[in-house]
């Protein structure tokens, strides 16, 4: 940062604000991606778990974890229930995936307005 | 010249935030600041205060990350008691597979019941009527995800001081820079 002063370009209170912003929205953006992966791989747990009842051959029904304790369920309920799983977390993926989408577009903005002024002096990667 | 005067110039205490983060003062002028100073000790105020937002941080990242594994207990416990339900409207007995020891597992069967026992913490245990447990466990969820984001502004509150004491500290370093060279220069 030592060439911002020899360059001798001034931060200004609405530099300062526009870097603020960018570290909030770059917090957020981390957040989002981790969720995100969790999400995507709870996902992938749930449609596994179908294809398995699907080829469980299992005469009294399966067992299913009710909170730390396991009761046999039957095949139809167990997919109805990991059917509503699976809907209500692709439901709350896209909606993170949109707010990531609108997180990037905004860090995008931002960083060529803040590298647009500062140039080589401000460093905005992670 | 006090530190008190300093200090009043680096940070100031705000109004309606809870958790009493003091704010991060933009400098505007570095030159004027340093004018009855040396940039060294505004460097070192700032970087105490700094040091002081890290503390804060990581406060509040646990109690987010403790937040956040106390939610799904409470999600499981729901889940648990609408089972109950089911079971009750079934008036069927159900048999359950639990763990009685670490590696030994057991089976045990349960008769239709109207009421739960929910943990409540600090070595008690109390007994609800089904439909209670359930409303008792939505208020706790609620009231969860409401501290869950009230906890998040604060934090998106304390990263803006973060980041503007880094820039203040960057700053004022360089002026300080700038006029050791300029002494040796000149």
């Amino acid at each position: 940062m030592t060439d911002v002063e020899q360059k001798d370009i001034e931060v200004a209170r609405e530099d300062q604000e526009r870097i603020n912003k960018f570290s909030r929205l770059n917090m957020r953006f981390d957040e989002l991606d981790e969720e995100i992966t969790t999400m995507k791989s709870e996902i992938q747990a749930f449609k596994d778990a179908v294809e398995e009842v699907e080829g469980c051959m299992e005469a009294d029904g399966i067992l299913m974890k009710i909170g730390e304790a396991y009761t046999s369920v039957d095949e139809d309920s167990v997919t109805e229930k990991l059917t509503r799983l699976i809907d209500d977390s692709e439901a709350s993926l896209s909606k993170k995936s949109d707010e990531i989408e609108h997180v990037k577009t905004e860090l995008d903005s931002l960083k060529k307005l803040l590298y647009g002024k500062f140039g080589t002096s401000i460093n905005l990667e992670k | 010249m006090g530190d008190a005067a300093l200090d009043q110039l680096i940070f100031k205490k705000t109004e309606g935030n809870k958790r009493g983060i003091p704010e991060a003062i933009f400098i505007e002028n570095v030159e004027e600041m340093c004018k009855e100073r040396e940039p060294t000790e505004v460097v070192g105020r700032l970087q105490d205060l700094h040091s002081k937002y890290q503390y804060m941080q990581s406060s509040l990242t646990a109690q987010r990350s403790s937040l956040k594994t106390k939610l799904p207990d409470i999600v499981s416990a729901l889940d648990v008691v609408q089972h109950l339900v089911e079971k009750k409207e079934e008036a069927a007995e159900s048999t359950y597979t639990y763990q009685l020891a670490e590696n030994i597992w057991s089976k045990a069967t349960a008769a239709p019941s109207d009421t739960v026992c929910l943990w409540l913490g600090a070595n008690c245990m109390l007994e609800y009527k089904l439909d209670e447990a359930i409303e008792l466990l939505r208020t706790n969820e609620s009231n969860a995800r409401t501290t869950l984001k009230s906890l998040e502004e604060d934090m998106a509150f304390l990263r803006d001081q973060i980041t503007t004491t880094e820039v203040n500290i960057a700053r004022t370093h360089n002026f300080g820079v700038k006029q050791r060279q300029a002494a040796k220069a000149g």
